[in-house]
């Protein structure tokens, strides 16, 4: 006979809600609009309540999250994988030797760094952004990461290496463009205070 | 270290092992080129962590996601009440068309293979039967069918005892005798709970298995003696 369990939905909501605002930022680097990104939360979470009984600890309930998480953007958005791979073997350090001292970050500033960073990053292929956007938002170590995405320690170096070339020389890039810079200073203290 | 190392290791850390960075230290505190270059970089990874900061989430997210969850239990539910009414229908379709009907037995030999099998599984390992005192009283009691076991078409044969065992689904008395060392078995069965047609009064012989067999049907109950 077709057992029927039936899903603790208060329990799902105890582990799982708590993660909702670090699911919504990674759905949010991954598509780039927070549109896209609330989508992806609401598919991640529906098929995490679906499948609730597949957690087995508890404790990688974030990481579990984030598994589902990826594999819908990865399943959804197939066309993101086909991204160009932008890179023309140029170092990026180009562009900041270039610069007597760190006028790019002004005018990055100016330019939007959020609006920048998505458009960058949505440039760049998954396997690059999911280290990148563990390191850098959630801190991780290179072992944490690993043992998040399920790959070798030394995978993980060399993807946040070359994920990191492409992200720093695409802001670079960007800011390279528009080079009169407005009320940098100010923009920059709103930023900051922001 | 020279510049393009330098530079290699600053484009590369991540992949670098943690002894070149304390080689590289040393070239940008005399090389101020390296230094200015490692500064920046610095700046810029500042600069990009800062960017990766968590953005304010909609707080009507939340509903949103309690909805899904809401209709995703209401599918979740109707798609189980579907596979649950499949599985009944799937049960009794399986039970129509693959079962006999309850005890049926097509013939007097597919009867007489079965009772003569029970009979060599069961018929002498005399602990599995019940002393049994009014015969008739112990087949109402257990069978909900009164036994007629007066006449039997054997000689001197006392009983041993009885038990209630299912074959093909039929709930059948086995009556266990003993002539000496040789033991008999009666099974006696519901007349509705076979599949075949025997004739009041006549008392039919037959051999399965090298085991003679007496089949008769006496009050709607049929019996089945072997010996």
């Amino acid at each position: 006979m077709v057992a029927l369990r039936r899903v603790d939905k208060k329990r799902f909501k105890e582990l799982t809600y708590p993660h909702l605002e670090f699911l919504y930022n990674v759905a949010l680097k991954y598509s780039g609009n927070k549109y896209d990104a609330e989508d992806l939360v609401q598919e991640t979470m529906v098929t995490g309540y679906t499948k609730f009984q597949q957690l087995r600890d508890e404790k990688s309930c974030r990481a579990w999250l984030f598994t589902i998480l990826r594999n819908h953007f990865l399943r959804e958005r197939k066309q993101f994988l086909k991204r160009p791979y932008l890179d023309d073997g140029s170092s990026y350090l180009d562009y900041i030797s270039d610069e007597k001292s760190s006028g790019f970050v002004d005018r990055l500033i100016e330019k939007d760094a959020n609006k920048e960073l998505h458009r960058v990053l949505a440039t760049i292929s998954e396997k690059f952004q999911s280290p990148l956007i563990l390191y850098y938002m959630e801190e991780m170590t290179y072992q944490e990461i690993s043992k998040y995405l399920d790959i070798p320690i030394g995978t993980v170096m060399s993807r946040l290496a070359r994920g990191k070339r492409h992200l720093k020389k695409g802001l670079l890039k960007s800011s390279g463009r528009k080079k009169s810079a407005g009320k940098i200073i100010q923009m920059m203290n709103l930023i900051m205070l922001h | 270290m020279d510049c393009a190392t330098f530079s290699s290791w600053l484009e590369n850390r991540d992949s670098y092992d943690l002894s070149e960075a304390d080689r590289a230290m040393k070239h940008a505190i005399v090389c101020a080129e390296c230094k200015d270059l490692l500064h920046n970089d610095e700046e810029l990874e500042r600069f990009v962590t800062r960017m990766f900061q968590y953005e304010m989430m909609d707080e009507r997210l939340v509903g949103k996601i309690d909805r899904s969850l809401d209709s995703a239990g209401l599918k979740r539910g109707f798609r189980g009440g579907i596979a649950a009414a499949f599985a009944v229908v799937a049960v009794a379709v399986l039970f129509f068309v693959f079962i006999p009907g309850r005890g049926n037995f097509s013939s007097m030999d597919e009867f007489g293979q079965y009772v003569v099998q029970e009979h060599r599984e069961h018929g002498k390992i005399t602990p599995l039967f019940e002393k049994i005192g009014d015969i008739g009283q112990w087949g109402q009691d257990n069978l909900h069918h009164s036994l007629d076991v007066n006449t039997l078409p054997a000689g001197n044969i006392k009983i041993v005892g009885g038990r209630i065992c299912t074959i093909k689904n039929c709930e059948f008395a086995h009556l266990l005798y003993q002539d000496g060392k040789q033991f008999y078995s009666l099974f006696a069965v519901s007349g509705d709970e076979i599949g075949f047609d025997l004739e009041p009064g006549r008392i039919y012989s037959l051999t399965v298995s090298n085991v003679k067999l007496h089949v008769w049907i006496k009050q709607k109950m049929v019996y089945a003696l072997t010996g």
